[in-house]
């Protein structure tokens, strides 16, 4: 459901809260639905249960998920706004990663090269 | 609270010190990483870790007990061995009956259950069992006494990528709020990248390295710049040359400190940083010689 890259640089439970944004974002989990349990995300994934409950506890602080007594954690009402804006900050950051390329003198060419190769690699 | 801890163990072989006054220290519920060439002493190690193998000197503890030839401490742990060995005349049934006699607390239900999440048929004799059928009987071995402790000698080497998976999965499902504590080998550090908390480094007999997984991700990086002078290369200590052209130098470098120290040495002109994955960061982990760092 999401994918991580147990090799990146970038922290697991970060890798694991944007997936479950993503899925969010993308109107896959709509709010009310159950977020998904800590054991088969685990499971799947091959992740530490501790990281993966890590992460979602961090999202419920975030208003992302909540958690609802006898239900378990549910995708919260806010949830979709929420991640939206962060699916604004990552264009934000992604403009700022083009600005700094072409002035550290990257053709564009090259640059759609880096997301041709990116893509490929299913990054 | 400790789940293992073993202080300046020695241990000779044939007058080579195979473990030359290893010490560490494995939190409850940590899972560590233990890295190491072929022949620094990870087995050996783990043998008197379980009291299968004397140490020569040295303060061992194992949740709890110390090594005393009773064999308390394997009744314990969850152990697979470099090389499972089963007797090929069993069936896999059989095979699980003769472990359930030597473990008091074996729990049948338990074994059948991660028998059947494994796929692994009872009836399956031992004698031309494939690699992944023996892999699969070596987990249920180690697991079905619901131990506080593993340690893995290559749990996955020589299956199949599926039986990997579901191996993996396996121990994932171990881990979590119980706070099993787990050591593990594998020539293939990065398919457990996700599950470790900490990295050990085994260098000539000892542990050279100790470092959490979160921090080498955060920091193991490759650090690139020019020489200001051409004739003083600068040696920093804990950076690993890769060599360059000309004037133009890169190290790769797998903690803050270290990090800081060639940044800060004075001799590179534009120096930039770029993170490592951590398959890289492992096998240059794995290139570190005693007391390298």
């Amino acid at each position: 459901m999401i994918r991580i890259d147990p090799l990146s640089p970038t922290p697991l439970n970060e890798q694991i809260k944007s997936g479950l944004r993503g899925l969010i974002a993308r109107g896959v989990l709509k709010p009310g639905e159950p977020a998904p349990t800590i054991r088969p995300l685990a499971e799947a994934l091959k992740v530490n249960p501790n990281t993966v409950a890590r992460a979602i506890r961090e999202l419920v602080l975030e208003g992302v998920l909540e958690a609802k007594r006898g239900e378990g954690t549910v995708v919260a009402e806010a949830a979709p706004r929420k991640a939206a804006d962060g699916l604004a900050g990552i264009r934000d950051g992604v403009r700022e990663a083009l600005r700094q390329a072409r002035r550290g003198g990257l053709s564009w060419d090259e640059i759609a090269l880096l997301v041709r190769k990116a893509e490929k690699e299913n990054l | 609270m400790n789940a293992l801890s073993f202080h300046d163990v020695v241990r000779t072989f044939g007058g080579s010190r195979v473990l030359d006054g290893a010490s560490g220290i494995a939190e409850q519920g940590k899972v560590i990483g233990l890295l190491g060439r072929n022949g620094e002493g990870k087995t050996t190690l783990f043998k008197i870790l379980l009291d299968m193998l004397a140490a020569e000197s040295g303060e061992i503890e194992v949740l709890g007990a110390r090594p005393d030839g009773s064999g308390a401490i394997r009744q314990l742990a969850g152990f697979i061995p470099e090389r499972p060995a089963f007797h090929p005349f069993m069936n896999v049934a059989q095979a699980l009956a003769l472990r359930a006699s030597l473990f008091r607390n074996w729990d049948a239900g338990r074994a059948a259950a991660l028998c059947r999440r494994l796929a692994l048929d009872p009836a399956t004799r031992i004698e031309g069992a494939s690699k992944g059928t023996l892999g699969k009987l070596a987990w249920v071995c180690a697991a079905a006494h619901d131990p506080a402790l593993y340690l893995l000698d290559e749990p996955t080497s020589g299956l199949d990528s599926l039986v990997r998976e579901e191996v993996l999965s396996g121990l994932v499902a171990e881990l979590g709020e119980a706070g099993k504590t787990v050591l593990v080998t594998s020539h293939r550090m990065d398919e457990l990248a996700g599950l470790l908390d900490e990295i050990w480094v085994m260098a000539g007999g000892k542990i050279v390295v100790v470092q959490s997984l979160d921090a080498l991700r955060a920091d193991a990086c490759v650090v690139s710049g020019r020489l200001r002078s051409p004739d003083a290369p600068p040696a920093v200590p804990g950076a690993i040359a890769l060599g360059g052209e000309g004037l133009a130098r890169s190290w790769a470098v797998l903690d803050r400190a270290s990090r800081e120290r060639l940044l800060g040495c004075g001799a590179l002109e534009a120096p930039t940083v770029e993170p490592m994955p951590l398959d890289r960061a492992f096998t240059h982990l794995l290139s570190l010689k005693g007391g390298a760092r």
